[in-house]
């Protein structure tokens, strides 16, 4: 293989898979048939690419259960009469189980969430600090998903995270009943509309990954966001 | 879904006979228990039924309903006594193993050497996809298992096609490096 195909194959590389799904039109996808036709090492990749596309769909699948349906059925007749607790389902009973052993649970994350989520808008509306990261802590205006999806995930992100954890108190009180699990009616009636919304992120774990974290960082209170200094030499962001 | 939204339990029933089965199957991409991934996939039409009152036709049904899914999933493997059962051989059950196999390509081999190696195949894509990024796994099992385009992947995902064709390539290059010994 000489050098410049060398080169060609490697500039190629990242894009044959969605050369092969069919998601490259035009020029781009002219360009690689024609370097593919000639090119034995791209036609290989391309066979390993189908192979593993056929293999993943070819993953079997399982059935659910007889009394699958059945037991939806038995789900959606106690939601409807037992109000929205009944939409917890087993796994939050057997979660209730886990917090008597005290176990620290979302509604603990969720209590510091907030508290983090609510000094790093006070911080952000204070206007010293880069461009604010969710126009408001409103619920009411969690973003439409059209607008979402124009915008960088890690914002998204954290424009979802502070509409998701600082409304009124009640998430920041560490309620002994729900330590362990935020349940579905525990959140704003507006979330709860919004299903595809509804995600308990960990924000705590992952502020770390927020744009322009470091520079909130620089302007907030070292105390009131719990700062512990870094060690000298260690990396800002996650690799 | 627009007959749903408007209280036609009929076609609420239809939604769930039509899509539940794929729920499962792409939850139990994320949980690895059937009991999970029904649980799961029950919360999803739950929710769902919840919130047909307020349904907006903004993108496809399925788009909508796939990031419901995802959510739930995340939700679920983020927890902190959650732990992804890589399936082995030897922990897989008995109903697991009498279950469905995934065909070797290796048309030649026997019959008992290719169940055993259609199942070390399957233990091992299992493994593969279970350790891939949550972002990748979904994308990878949304446009191979469920055939999304990547523009319906990207809206699933809330994230840009070109993403999406990134996601989907470093999927498939981490499963061609665990599947060597088998392609």
């Amino acid at each position: 293989m000489s050098e410049s195909n060398r080169e060609a194959c490697a500039a190629f590389a990242e894009h044959l898979v969605a050369y092969v799904d069919g998601e490259l039109a035009g020029e781009p996808r002219e360009t690689i048939e024609a370097h593919v036709a000639s090119c034995l090492s791209c036609r290989r990749e391309i066979q390993g690419i189908e192979q593993v596309g056929r293999l993943v769909a070819a993953l079997p699948q399982i059935e659910p259960s007889i009394d699958f349906a059945g037991r939806f059925q038995e789900r959606m007749a106690a939601a409807s009469t037992a109000g929205p607790r009944a939409l917890a389902g087993p796994r939050a009973l057997r979660s209730g189980a886990g917090r008597a052993s005290g176990a620290p649970g979302w509604g603990v994350t969720f209590a510091a969430a907030a508290a983090v989520a609510l000094a790093l808008t006070s911080v952000l509306d204070q206007g010293t600090g880069p461009p604010p990261l969710a126009p408001s802590v409103e619920v009411a205006r969690v973003p439409s998903p059209s607008m979402e999806s124009q915008a960088a995930p890690a914002a998204v992100e954290a424009r979802r995270a502070v509409a998701v954890a600082p409304r009124g108190s009640r998430f920041a009180v560490a309620d002994a009943r729900d330590a362990g699990e935020l349940m579905p009616e525990d959140l704003p009636p507006d979330l709860l509309e919004r299903p595809e919304l509804y995600l308990r992120l960990p924000v705590v774990r992952r502020l770390d990954t927020l744009e322009h974290f470091e520079a909130v960082r620089a302007h907030a209170d070292p105390e009131r966001i719990g700062h512990v200094p870094r060690p000298p030499g260690e990396r800002a962001w996650r690799a | 879904m627009l007959r749903v939204r408007a209280g036609d339990d009929t076609a609420f029933r239809a939604l769930f006979e039509k899509h539940s089965r794929a729920i499962v199957n792409f939850a139990y991409q994320f949980v690895g228990s059937r009991d999970r991934a029904e649980e799961l996939t029950q919360d999803v039409f739950l929710q769902l039924h919840r919130a047909a009152p307020r349904y907006e036709p903004q993108a496809r049904f399925t788009t909508w309903l796939y990031r419901i899914a995802r959510n739930a999933c995340l939700n679920e493997v983020r927890r902190p006594e959650h732990r992804f059962p890589a399936r082995s051989l030897d922990q897989q059950s008995d109903e697991e193993r009498e279950g469905p196999e995934i065909q070797l390509p290796d048309a030649s081999a026997r019959e008992g050497e290719r169940t055993l190696a259609g199942r070390e195949l399957e233990a091992r894509m299992q493994e593969a996809l279970a350790g891939l990024p949550e972002h990748q796994r979904t994308a990878l099992l949304l446009s191979r298992t469920e055939g999304m385009s990547y523009r319906d992947v990207a809206e699933t995902l809330e994230c840009s096609e070109s993403a999406v064709k990134s996601l989907v390539f470093r999927a498939t290059a981490s499963m061609r490096k665990a599947l060597a010994e088998f392609l």
